[in-house]
């Protein structure tokens, strides 16, 4: 009768020591993609260089020096910067909302490119574009910052 | 102390706690950003229609610069989303770690 019992004990010993076991393995939850470094610094030299055309352009609006020709390779640059972030946030697990948002900035990039083949005749007209441009950056930086600060366990 | 005298309302109050402490943090951390971005879209979008009343920029042009906002406000409702993500997991962990803690206690060494 006295059997029984202890091996009930050495079982549950078993199951207790398993579960913790189990515990220990996955502590750590993750709903979301870790924080990326490269994408982090990557994100901030974006914003660098969209921040300078914005200051360039608010020198030279009205005079030929701000003509879109002259800064076509300000776009291929950008454009190709969000294509390689892109490429890279789709290798890491849990990035959905990265994604997303490289997305939707490639497609504030395009339209502002459509905006400058248009013409712009005064640097009050692309104030709202830079508000928003800069929003973003701002969001997408301030996620980065959340992920980076995330609670270990 | 033994496993068996752990109190388990206690460390299921403790782990409420915790969890709460994560996720009140983090909304006293996005609830600034949030109503700072949502005042500055309201502020473009009345700049636009100025700008457009005016006859500063065509309606091609608005358009263009609607666009840009909806994407952008898209960009930040998305990192209150991405943010809220974090807050859930930051709560499920600290109350992972107060049981993490009193079960390291309870058997006297680092088993978790």
């Amino acid at each position: 009768m006295r059997a029984l019992p202890q091996v009930f004990h050495r079982q549950l010993t078993l199951l207790f020591f398993l579960s913790s076991l189990l515990l220990q393995q996955c502590s750590t939850v993750r709903l979301i993609q870790e924080y990326d470094e490269v994408t982090d610094r990557k994100i901030t030299s974006l914003q660098e260089k969209t921040s300078k055309f914005f200051v360039q352009m608010e020198r030279h609006i009205g005079k030929p020096e701000a003509a879109y020709e002259n800064f076509i390779p300000f776009y291929d640059d950008v454009k190709t910067d969000i294509n390689v972030l892109q490429v890279r946030t789709k290798a890491i697990p849990k990035s959905d909302i990265t994604q997303q948002q490289l997305t939707s900035l490639l497609s504030q990039m395009g339209n502002l490119e459509k905006l400058h083949r248009l013409g712009f005749n005064s640097f009050e007209e692309l104030v709202p574009a830079k508000n928003a441009i800069e929003q973003s950056f701002a969001a997408i930086l301030q996620l980065q910052m959340a992920l980076k600060n995330r609670i270990k366990v | 102390m033994p496993v068996s005298d752990i109190n388990f309302s206690e460390l299921v109050k403790n782990m409420a706690n915790a969890a709460q402490g994560a996720l009140k943090s983090h909304w006293k951390d996005i609830k600034p950003f949030a109503e700072q971005q949502l005042k500055s879209f309201a502020q473009n979008i009345k700049l636009i229609g100025e700008l457009k009343l005016k006859g500063k920029i065509t309606e091609e042009k608005a358009k263009l610069h609607l666009a840009i906002q909806k994407e952008s406000a898209r960009t930040v409702l998305l990192t209150i989303e991405g943010i809220g993500i974090v807050a859930a997991e930051n709560a499920i962990n600290a109350a992972i770690s107060v049981v993490k803690t009193t079960v390291n206690k309870a058997i006297g060494w680092s088993l978790l």
